[in-house]
């Protein structure tokens, strides 16, 4: 077989051309340490890593709602804890007021001391967080959560709405509680047997008045109303934590998931680089061999002969 | 004697030759398309010496062109198949590299919306997470918009390749041509000069690079040049002559490119190239580019249409249904460069629910409720009133409806919410048929009362008819045709009492409501004599019977339709209140059943022909003839303005008395009424012919002369001549100015009864082409424009019915009656006939239907449960009581249906309980919608994929493509390799040879030499011979 000068020169350069293309892949493989530099060298392995990035990027969404899902229920616990401590000290107040041996103007004390505490309440059940949005409104955020009107008449101004918020793919969680949820209304059977609701603060309301008339029926309502009202803030303060406690749990799952997903993409995207450097150093190896090879062969002409 | 001398020089100039011929070779060792000749020596012919033969020498009997023309077309082939792949491998990687990498990766943009979005979700008050919100959408628009970019430089690119790879290709044929040309000198391809084959053989290979090409070669070397697949198919070089190949584009696809055959000559589509560079690059534009270009364009438009409709079902910050988030550019070319985020407004980000539940602070049922909107519900029932009944009131339009005697009831239509001023008339009914209109909720409008009658109720109200499941029947508000609210008093009067201001006499200290409340009913003309009732419109008041100690106030339809409240902001009294008032009319709506006459108002013209206003015309209700009556008519049939009538005792007589009898309570409704008789005789029906004769109330009339006339004018005159001539002044004839005969009544006989016969009172043709009998005449009613104190009132005439009647009663007084809904329908109504028997319905309607989505956002709802279970649905602004339902508590969630709203409870509601159900105006806080934006997500949108799925995919099938065609690239490689090595092997130039030839021919050309020396020293011996 005849092989042409041309055929000759061409073919090695096209080779060593070639080696020393897997030489600089090899190279820059090595620098980046990953194993896919272009999503074209391997598009499988490139949506691998891909889908691999936006789940890591998604829990780590979630870490941020976790976040801030747990700041608003802080801020909820310490007022509802707040709350809960008033109205302890409002119960004690009513006892002391319920003593028939009281005067009047001990009773005036005592209602003092209550419509200050409820003062307390209200403000406590007004609380707004940080950007200044009314925590007990529900959703209308902007507006406070009870007001009083001109009559005194308390009335609650925000809405239902509980809002939730996704921390995981299939798991949601509430982050707030209307006020009507943690200042509950209590429930009076009528003379015609009909339960009706009264307002948290109309029930506090009417019973300071009991407390400074001396009124021993609507004292003695109050009492049991009291342990109501409290019972009620405390469940409101159980449920959020919960909620809180369900944070807890869902944070610890994302880690895990998290971890997961990076080890599984280290897998996929990170280089071997023993194996890589072993490669390369073979790539090296026959580039050298490629071109010292050529040498030879290029200087072997009959015409180096022709003398 | 051979000549040695001659021999030596043939052979000296031989191998001359041959050693130009190999510095030739080594001279072109790196000449590109050159073959490697090799001159052939051969032996000169021998001379015969004697009985033997000497050879005569060598001479170079040609030079070889090392050719093979089978491993020639090999390498093109393998070279077209090679060049084919080019194309694919480095633009596909490209888009792979574009799409797929993280910088312009859709992928990423989609990961940061979403995180946003949820982020926003955790605080939707915040304008600065509504802000990244708008960022980040606006992020995805620009990314998409980027990609088509960067996919719009490729396909640039790869156009202007595809436009130069032709070119090249049109250079290259023509350059065929002219070597084909060149090659016409020669007879025989061995006779052609070597350089010149070499010429098209490069050329040729240079062409099957840039497409596959078929070759057909003629003895003499020329070639003709096919691009199909047979030698006949798109050929492009045929001898000298070359064809040149075009693209050509449409403008409104620039992806798509076709090749054409003579685009200036005779344009012919080429269609079958199947390799090479061109092959490739439509290859990629088609397979990769193409796919790419509309799988992304095809997720733009999903991804908008998917954000939109959500976006558009949320609540933004202000309170407003929420815009589209994105839009499309009217001036981009695709969806993919086109899309963009339709606002910058952070607040305009709908992230609330468009619904909301509010329980009452005091409720007593820890009910939990929660609101869901379903807009996919479609409640059903009968076709809409547009395509079941044309808009035309006429009774030629109207449509059968034929109520079986079995069911009693047959679906018409319904009237969709929104449509305008609809009127719809029953004609040819049975006595008893009537029209009856309902709501959804089975809140009876218009129509009898059913509330007697349960069967009926069952009937109608049914899911299948498109009732509400557990609606219920009321009839609270049929019929008002005036505004209607009720008043309830409280508190004991205990002084003088005003009402609107006014005082009421008659009031005496302690009288209970009950007795205040008959107490101004009783001083009524005393309250709507006084200004401020004038003012407010109140027109009458009552006592509701069904609740004592509560007035019921009515006021013009005209009159403001305000609750009740604002009508009474003038009352004052001690002791007693008034309550806020409650409407009597469905949601405020004035409805109508009857024959009714509006006011209509008639345009006034200047002298310029101008329009300068309008003045109101006093209504006119016009009857047609009135039945026989012989049985009478019952009281309470008929109403004239809400008056109802006594009994008409029977026979009734004539029009007349029917007229007198209306007029009985003209005192109490301004309506006065008038009887005439008016036989209409159109011109063609009369039959003049001279033998037909008439009498008309028993007297005779003299025809003589009537019928020989010339023209039918003036035959009409004469015959109007005629009767009045014969009249005995019961009756008398005029013409009309539309040409029709009239007949009619006398002076002093108006109303009475015409009979019409021949004279010999038999059935045969009169002069009047009538039939033979006795004519009736009709009533008519007239209201003025003014009351009784001067003032202008614009109230329609109502002819209406009472308990005892219905439009069977007024069509025998030859009214036509119509169901009337004035302004619009507030609701969807559900309109039957009821009374069997078939009738016709035609109806007349205005305005189209409205969002009833949006209507009821509007109108807030209030849900109070009246028992544990029964509960009503009521609308806040108006009072009405829109649905009383049964809750149907034993489900897991109770749940209450209203209209596509689900409120659903987690603890059945209690007796008391108040849930208010409003349009979410003020819910900045709510984030329900844009958890709706982030479940998109992981919604499969696009088959069974996600969004980013969806794109991944698509990335990686296209880098399969781009990794398919790596590995053709190198196995062709392979194959290319040995073509080029084959087609060496033959034409190829070896030095190492070449440097053996050359030896070889020095050699010999030494010798050859030598033997000449030889010969010229034989010569010199033979000479020195002396």
């Amino acid at each position: 077989m005849q092989v042409s000068t041309n055929l000759l020169f061409d073919r090695a350069s096209v080779q060593m051309s070639n080696i020393q293309n897997d030489l600089a892949k090899s190279q820059a493989q090595i620098s980046a340490q990953k194993q896919v530099l272009n999503p074209s060298d391997a598009p499988d392995q490139a949506s691998t890593i891909t889908r691999l990035k936006s789940m890591i990027g998604k829990q780590d969404s979630y870490q941020a709602t976790l976040d801030s899902a747990q700041a608003r229920l802080d801020m909820e616990s310490t007022t509802l804890s707040n709350a809960g401590d008033i109205l302890i000290r409002m119960k004690e107040l009513t006892i002391q007021a319920n003593n028939g041996s009281n005067g009047a103007s001990t009773r005036t004390v005592i209602a003092t001391e209550m419509q200050g505490l409820r003062d307390q309440l209200m403000s406590l059940a007004n609380s707004t967080d940080s950007s200044g949005s009314y925590i007990f409104s529900g959703s209308r955020l902007h507006s406070p959560a009870f007001t009083t009107d001109s009559t005194g008449a308390v009335s609650y101004q925000g809405d239902q709405t509980q809002m939730q918020v996704a921390v995981g793919d299939h798991r949601k969680l509430s982050i707030n509680r209307p006020g009507t949820q943690a200042f509950v209304s209590v429930v009076r059977s009528g003379a015609d047997g009909v339960s009706t609701g009264t307002g948290f603060f109309t029930a506090i309301d009417e019973l300071i008045a009991g407390v400074k008339s001396g009124n021993g029926t609507v004292m003695q309502r109050g009492l049991t109303e009291m342990a109501a009202l409290h019972q009620g803030v405390v469940l409101a303060q159980a449920s959020g934590g919960t909620d809180m406690k369900a944070i807890e749990q869902q944070g610890a799952a994302l880690d895990e998931t998290k971890l997961s997903l990076k080890s599984a993409l280290s897998g996929v995207e990170d280089l071997d680089m023993p194996s890589a450097i072993t490669k390369m150093q073979k790539q090296l190896l026959s580039l050298e061999a490629a071109q010292a090879s050529f040498a030879k062969v290029s200087q072997m002409s009959l015409f180096a002969y022709l003398k | 004697m051979s000549d040695i001398a001659g021999i030596a020089g043939n052979a000296v100039m031989a191998y001359q030759n041959a050693l130009a011929t190999v510095s030739n070779n080594i001279a072109n060792v790196a000449t590109d398309g050159y073959s490697r000749q090799d001159a052939t020596l051969t032996a000169l012919p021998v001379t015969p010496a004697g009985n033997f033969f000497l050879g005569s020498g060598v001479i170079v009997g040609t030079v070889k062109r090392q050719y093979d023309a089978f491993v020639e077309s090999n390498l093109r082939n393998t070279t077209s198949d090679l060049a084919a792949q080019g194309p694919m491998v480095s633009y596909a990687n490209r888009v792979v590299d574009v799409m797929g990498g993280p910088t312009l990766g859709l992928n990423n943009a989609f990961d940061q919306f979403f995180t946003s979005a949820r982020a926003l979700s955790t605080d939707t008050a915040s304008t600065v997470l509504r802000s990244s919100f708008v960022r980040d959408a606006q992020g995805v628009a620009q990314r998409f918009g980027q990609l088509s970019e960067q996919l719009d430089l490729i396909q640039n690119e790869t156009n202007n390749a595809l436009d130069s790879t032709v070119t090249q290709m049109n250079t290259l044929t023509q350059q065929i041509g002219v070597v084909n040309g060149q090659l016409t000198k020669q007879l025989t391809e061995a006779r052609q000069p070597a350089d010149l084959l070499d010429q098209r053989d490069l050329l040729l290979r240079k062409l099957s690079g840039l497409a596959r090409i078929n070759t057909t070669f003629s003895t003499n070397g020329q070639v003709s040049v096919s691009l199909g697949s047979s030698a006949t198919q798109d050929v492009v070089v045929s001898g000298s002559k070359s064809i040149p190949i075009g693209v050509q584009r449409d403008a409104a696809t620039p992806d798509k490119a076709t090749l054409v055959l003579d685009p200036y000559g005779k344009p012919q589509a080429l269609t079958a190239v199947s390799s090479g560079t061109v092959a490739g690059l439509m290859a990629f534009n088609d397979q990769v580019l193409g796919a790419s270009k509309s799988a992304l364009n095809n997720l733009a438009s999903t991804f908008a249409s998917q954000a939109n409709t959500i976006h558009t079902q949320g609540i933004d910050g202000y309170g407003h249904t929420g815009q589209a988030l994105f839009g499309f550019d009217p001036k981009a070319l695709d969806a993919a460069a086109g899309i963009q985020v339709a606002f910058s407004d952070p607040l305009l980000v709908a992230a609330a629910a468009q619904f909301r539940v509010s329980e009452n602070p005091n409720n007593v049922g820890a009910g939990k409720a929660s609101l869901a909107f379903d807009s996919s519900a479609s409640p059903g029932g009968p076709a809409p009133l547009s395509s079941v009944l044309v808009n035309n009131d006429h009774p030629s339009a109207a449509k059968t409806i034929t109520v079986p005697s079995g069911a009693g009831v047959a679906a018409v239509a319904t009237i969709p919410q929104g449509m305008q001023d609809v009127a719809m008339y029953l004609d040819t009914l049975q006595a008893g048929q009537e029209l009856q209109i309902l709501t959804r909720d089975g809140r009876q409008l218009l129509g009898h009362s059913l509330a007697g009658d349960s069967a009926a109720q069952a009937s109608i109200i049914s899911t299948a008819n498109g009732f509400a499941a557990g609606a219920t029947y009321s009839d609270a508000y049929l019929n008002r045709s005036t505004v209607q609210q009720s008043v309830k008093i409280t508190g004991t009067a205990t002084g003088a009492q005003s009402f609107l201001g006014v005082a009421v006499a008659g009031s005496a200290a302690g009288n209970t409501p009950a007795t205040t409340a008959a107490l101004l009913v009783a001083n009524k003309a005393a309250i709507l004599g006084g200004a401020a009732a004038i003012a407010a419109g109140i027109t009458d008041l009552a006592l509701d019977p069904n609740n004592a100690g509560t007035l019921l106030v009515t006021s013009a339809a005209s009159a403001t339709q305000s609750a009740g409240a604002a009508m009474l902001a003038a009352s004052s009294s001690a002791g007693m209140q008034f309550g806020a008032g409650e409407s009597l009319n469905y949601k405020g709506m004035t409805v109508f059943y009857g024959a009714q006459a509006q006011v209509l108002m008639q345009a006034v013209y200047d002298d310029n022909g101008h329009v300068t206003g309008s003045k109101a015309q006093a209504p006119v209700l016009q009857g047609n003839s009135i039945q026989a009556l012989p049985q009478g008519i019952e009281a309470n049939t008929i109403t004239v303005n809400g008056v109802a009538l006594g009994a008409l005792p029977g026979p009734v007589a004539n029009a007349q008395a029917v007229a007198d009898w209306i007029n009985t309570v003209s005192g109490q409704t301004g309506v006065s009424a008038s009887a005439a008789n008016l036989v209409t005789v159109p011109a063609a029906q009369l039959k003049l012919d001279g033998v037909s004769s008439l009498r008309i109330n028993d007297v005779g009339i003299d025809l003589t002369g009537v019928g020989a006339r010339a023209s039918s004018a003036d035959a009409q005159q004469a015959l109007v001549s005629a009767i009045n001539n014969s009249s005995d002044g019961t009756f008398m004839a005029k013409m009309a100015t539309t040409g029709e005969l009239i007949i009619t009544n006398g002076a002093g006989y108006e109303g009475q009864d015409i009979s019409i016969q021949n004279l010999q009172g038999s059935d045969s043709a009169n002069a009047l082409g009538l039939a033979r009998g006795s004519y009736r005449g009709q009533v008519s009613l007239t209201q003025p424009l003014t009351d009784a104190s001067g003032a202008e009132v614009r109230k329609p005439i109502q002819l209406g019915f009472g308990s005892a009647g219905g439009p069977s009663d007024l069509a025998q007084l030859g009214f036509r009656s119509g169901a009337f809904i004035t302004g619009a329908a507030k609701d969807d109504l559900l309109v039957f006939v009821t009374g069997a028997g078939a009738a016709t319905v035609s109806a007349s309607y205005a305005g189209a239907p409205t969002d009833a989505k949006q209507a009821l956002r509007a109108n807030p709802m209030n849900v109070q449960f009246l028992s544990n279970t029964r509960y009503r649905i009521t609308d806040v602004a108006t009072h009405t009581v829109l649905a009383e339902r049964e809750l149907v508590a034993t489900q897991l969630d109770p749940a209450i249906s209203y209209q596509g709203l689900q409120l659903s409870f987690i603890a059945p509601p209690r007796q008391g309980d108040q849930f208010r159900l409003d349009g979410n105006s003020d819910g900045i806080g709510n984030n329900e919608n844009i958890l709706a934006m982030n479940a998109l997500e992981t919604k499969p949108v696009l088959g069974s994929k996600t969004l980013s799925g969806a794109y991944i995919d698509q990335v990686n099938e296209m880098g399969n493509i781009a990794r398919q065609a790596t590995l053709s690239q190198t196995a062709l490689t392979v194959v290319h390799d040995q073509a080029v090595s084959s087609r060496d092997q033959i034409s190829g130039v070896s030095l190492d040879k070449e440097a053996g030839d050359l030896i070889r021919y020095q050699q010999a050309y030494q010798a050859a030499a030598k033997a000449m020396q030889v010969a010229s020293q034989l010569f010199d011996s033979v000479l020195q011979i002396r």
